[in-house]
């Protein structure tokens, strides 16, 4: 019986708005490569772009895949170079880097990576709109249908991060 | 001697600028967020940057690539095929553009402004097209703002608005040499260079020039002669520094000469030269009150008017215009996004030659404030409210010409409060769908010459004409209500845009030149008036899309009907015939390809006849005589090589249907091809 309860729990999950989010896409990182040109002390050269993920979740695992494959040994975007940094979430505070990138499916354990980023004072980048809403990860962004920027002001500024005006004037701020 | 009079007040047609408008928002990195966005963005609606999709007003973005596949030698030649756009052609380097019915040549109720510095002239109140000193190789975007647009812009953008962007040398850089040769002795050449270290400072040097064969001349008056070797040569140099990550200092100084026939004021093919010269200076700083802006230029213009046969050569008058411009953007709360802005504007204009038309100056000061508030209701819905208060004082220095009804006591009293303001309401339903519901008040000043002319000429028979500025004029009012909505059509890879808007316009102006006087012996006085209403209904249907095969097209209707009630006769007392003036029908196409090396366009435009009007000059007097123009199309084609990644070699063909096109009361205009290589360094 519990088998099943389950399987009716994953179901619903999965026909939930929200609930199943397509993988990382190369248009993704485009976009959340431009908004770190967009911060107050705006990002250039390398940046080591930490991907939060939890292994034993699968879509963040396929999101920490995908974004691994995109980036590959660093992928360049106007004048930054990404270069991926692999973060298991258990081992985020020992793992310096220059920005998060907070892969979807992590749920409320996604607190723990706002934890970080506030103590760090450094930047979370997600295409998990619900953890930004939940104040997990500062900026969500969209690529499909069309592009969608979402900041979470709180987040925001209680990771110390600041945005060029021009910029907050084409965004979503919660 | 009439004529001649006129044509001498002609004469002091000066190059007007800026009215108050906000500043080019700098600090906008354009590049970057279209990049990001995967669309042109715009500060053109509401002075804030935005996605020109959510925009609440009605604009199409022309593009760089667009500019570069219609291969137009100048601006008005991309404009002829947007739809809602009458271009009219009267040169070989002379056109009148008009949006929103209510065509006429010297335009007065359209702005134009090039990285938000006014182009637009204010001694007679008309965009002098061949004299923007910008090469189109440097332009980013042209944004093409249909409807009001004064709370935004000021003065002037009655009836729409064109904001010229050029690429921005601290983050593009722009590397162009452009040459062309053509059919009818035509030479093109433009070169734009720029010198960067990427994101801390850059400055683009750009200078260009064309020279051709003015159309055939043999419909024309015979009363007049004519420039056959019309040229325009221009430069700017375009600089900007970063000092700091949140701060930005620009420098601009252009520089145009150019001699070419045009449709005079009094309808009357003239042959003009212009000198002109701008320096802009700003200062942008993006602080935690948002985002700051000001800018301050300096326009300051010579125009001359060659007459043979009224005996003028090389009449020159002058224009200066001084403009401070300063506003701060930004936002309250997460969802709120204002503008306040304040302006100072001084405009002079003056001529000291023997066919003086102000006999000292004619000067007037403009002070304004204005406001945005953008609220984002919910993530669908966005009400957008801006309004703009202008207050117009004019003085002259020195008395009135005997005859002139007003002293210069009347002209110490002129002055007016003109309010304008655009709601507008977007709702994105669905990522396929935009609805917009837009109100909105433009405000046309009177130019300098309707309110400060001050002339007298002696006539036979002991009579005197005056014509004069009439200072107690009211500024025109258009108010405008506007429904528009767009809808992505993914299965066919379009986008279909509408829009439904009436318009009525209050208080039409008018030179006085252009009106019967009265004798007020010996004094014959013409007298700058308002000459009545208006009303127009217009709609517009566009489809725009392309596919991954390199395959793009556009097919756009318009419809422009146009009602006024005018309070002077119509032709051939005065030249005004607004019902019939505008094609009320008009459709653009085009067509394009780009495969492997090769890129192939054709671009055609099909619209209803109209009515212009050209003055007949006889010994038994002069009088405004219509001119039907038959319905025509415009057939323009554009085929490209690119050679290596470097260069590419185009021809490009104009007017491609007939030899020989009637398009308006000018000269017929003539098939033409231009050969062109470009190499982008």
């Amino acid at each position: 019986m519990r088998k099943y309860l389950l399987s009716l729990v994953a179901a619903v999950l999965l026909v939930m708005p929200g609930a199943v989010k397509a993988q990382v896409t190369a248009k993704d990182v485009q976009v959340a490569a431009r908004v770190l040109t967009f911060t107050s002390t705006p990002f250039s050269g390398t940046v080591k772009l930490g991907i939060v993920y939890d292994p034993s979740v699968a879509a963040s695992n396929a999101d920490e895949q995908a974004l691994t494959g995109i980036l590959g040994s660093g992928l360049a975007v106007g004048g930054i170079t990404l270069v991926p940094v692999p973060v298991p979430i258990a081992s985020i505070s020992a793992t310096p880097v220059n920005a998060y990138f907070l892969t979807s499916g992590l749920g409320a354990a996604a607190a723990a990576v706002q934890a970080q980023a506030a103590s760090s004072k450094t930047i979370c980048i997600t295409t998990d709109l619900s953890a930004t809403k939940a104040g997990y990860c500062a900026v969500s962004v969209q690529s499909v249908p069309q592009v969608q920027i979402t900041v979470n002001k709180a987040a925001a500024t209680a990771s110390n991060v600041g945005f060029a005006s021009a910029f907050l004037m084409m965004v979503t701020e919660i | 001697m009439k004529l001649q009079q006129r044509l001498g007040l002609v004469s002091a047609a000066v190059l007007g600028m800026a009215m108050a408008r906000p500043v080019h928002a700098q600090n906008v990195d354009y590049g970057a967020l279209e990049q990001m966005f995967g669309q042109p963005v715009t500060t053109s609606a509401t002075g804030s940057p935005q996605l020109a999709s959510q925009a609440p007003a009605d604009m199409q973005i022309i593009t760089a690539d667009q500019i570069r596949r219609s291969g137009a030698t100048d601006i008005p030649g991309v404009l002829r095929f947007i739809a809602g756009v009458d271009v009219r052609t009267y040169g070989a380097m002379d056109s009148e553009v008009s949006i929103g019915g209510f065509s006429q040549v010297y335009n007065p109720r359209l702005l134009v402004l090039i990285n938000g510095r006014q182009v637009y002239q204010d001694s007679y109140g008309f965009t002098a097209w061949n004299t923007l000193p910008v090469q189109l190789a440097d332009i980013r975007q042209i944004e093409v703002v249909q409807g009001p647009a004064s709370a935004l812009f000021g003065f002037n953008a009655a009836s729409g608005v064109i904001n010229i962007i050029t690429y921005d040398p601290l983050t593009d850089k722009t590397d162009t040499l452009n040459l062309g040769i053509g059919s009818d002795g035509t030479y093109a050449g433009s070169l734009v260079a720029t010198a960067q270290e990427p994101g801390k400072a850059g400055v683009t040097v750009q200078l260009g020039g064309l020279k051709t064969n003015e159309y055939s001349i043999h419909s024309l008056p015979s009363y007049n002669s004519y420039e056959t070797r019309p040229y325009e040569s221009s430069y700017a140099i375009d600089g900007r520094a970063k000092p700091s990550a949140h701060t930005e200092v620009s420098l601009e100084v252009t520089h145009l000469d150019s001699a070419a026939d045009s449709q005079s004021i009094i309808y009357v093919p003239t042959k003009y030269a212009y000198r002109t010269n701008s320096y802009k200076g700003g200062f942008a700083a993006d602080t935690a009150w948002g985002l700051f802006n000001i800018q301050a230029y300096l326009n300051k213009d010579q125009s001359s008017l060659t007459l043979p046969m009224g005996g003028i050569y090389a009449s020159p008058s002058w224009n200066q215009v001084s403009v401070v411009q300063a506003n701060d953007l930004f936002k309250l709360g997460t969802t709120n996004a204002v503008r306040i802005g304040i302006e100072y504007r001084a405009n002079r204009e003056w001529d000291d030659t023997a066919h003086s038309s102000f006999n000292g100056s004619a000067d007037y000061q403009d002070y304004a404030m204005s406001g945005m508030w953008n609220w984002q209701i919910t993530p669908k819905l966005a009400l957008t409210n801006a309004v703009r208060l202008d207050r117009l004082v004019m003085h002259r220095g020195t008395p009135t010409v005997a005859g002139n009804p007003y002293t210069q006591a009347d002209y110490a009293h002129t002055q007016f409060t003109a309010p304008s303001f655009n709601t507008g309401l977007v709702w994105q339903p669905t990522n396929n769908d935009t609805l917009r519901l837009l109100v909105g008040r433009g405000v046309q000043a009177p130019s300098q010459v309707e309110l400060g002319l001050n002339s007298a000429t002696p006539q036979a028979g002991g009579i005197v004409l005056v014509n004069a500025g009439n200072p107690y004029l009211k500024p025109s009012v258009t108010m405008n209500y506007e429904i528009d909505y767009d809808r992505v059509l993914a299965p066919v890879e379009s986008t279909l845009s509408t829009a439904f808007f009436y318009s009525t316009v209050h208080d039409l102006l008018s030179y006085g030149g252009n009106l019967p006087g009265v004798l007020n012996y010996p004094y014959y006085q013409e007298i700058s008036q308002n000459v009545g209403n208006g009303q127009v209904f217009g709609t517009k249907l566009v489809l725009t899309g392309s596919d991954p095969s390199g395959l793009r097209w556009t097919l756009g209707y318009t419809l422009d009907a146009v009602r006024a009630h005018l309070t002077v006769p119509g032709p051939p007392v005065t030249p005004y015939d607004y019902n019939n003036a505008t094609p009320v029908s008009a459709v653009v196409f085009g067509l394009g390809y780009t495969k492997d090396k090769f890129e192939a366009d054709l671009q055609g435009k099909w619209q209803s006849r109209y009515t212009d009007i050209i003055l007949n000059v006889s010994p038994a007097g002069e009088s405004y005589a219509p001119k039907t123009i038959s319905n025509f199309v415009t057939l323009n084609a554009r085929l490209a090589y690119n050679v290596t990644p470097h260069l590419v070699l185009a021809v490009t063909g104009t007017q491609m249907q007939s030899n020989q096109t009637i398009v308006s009361a000018g000269p017929e205009v003539a098939r033409r091809v231009l050969f062109t290589g470009t190499y982008n360094f």
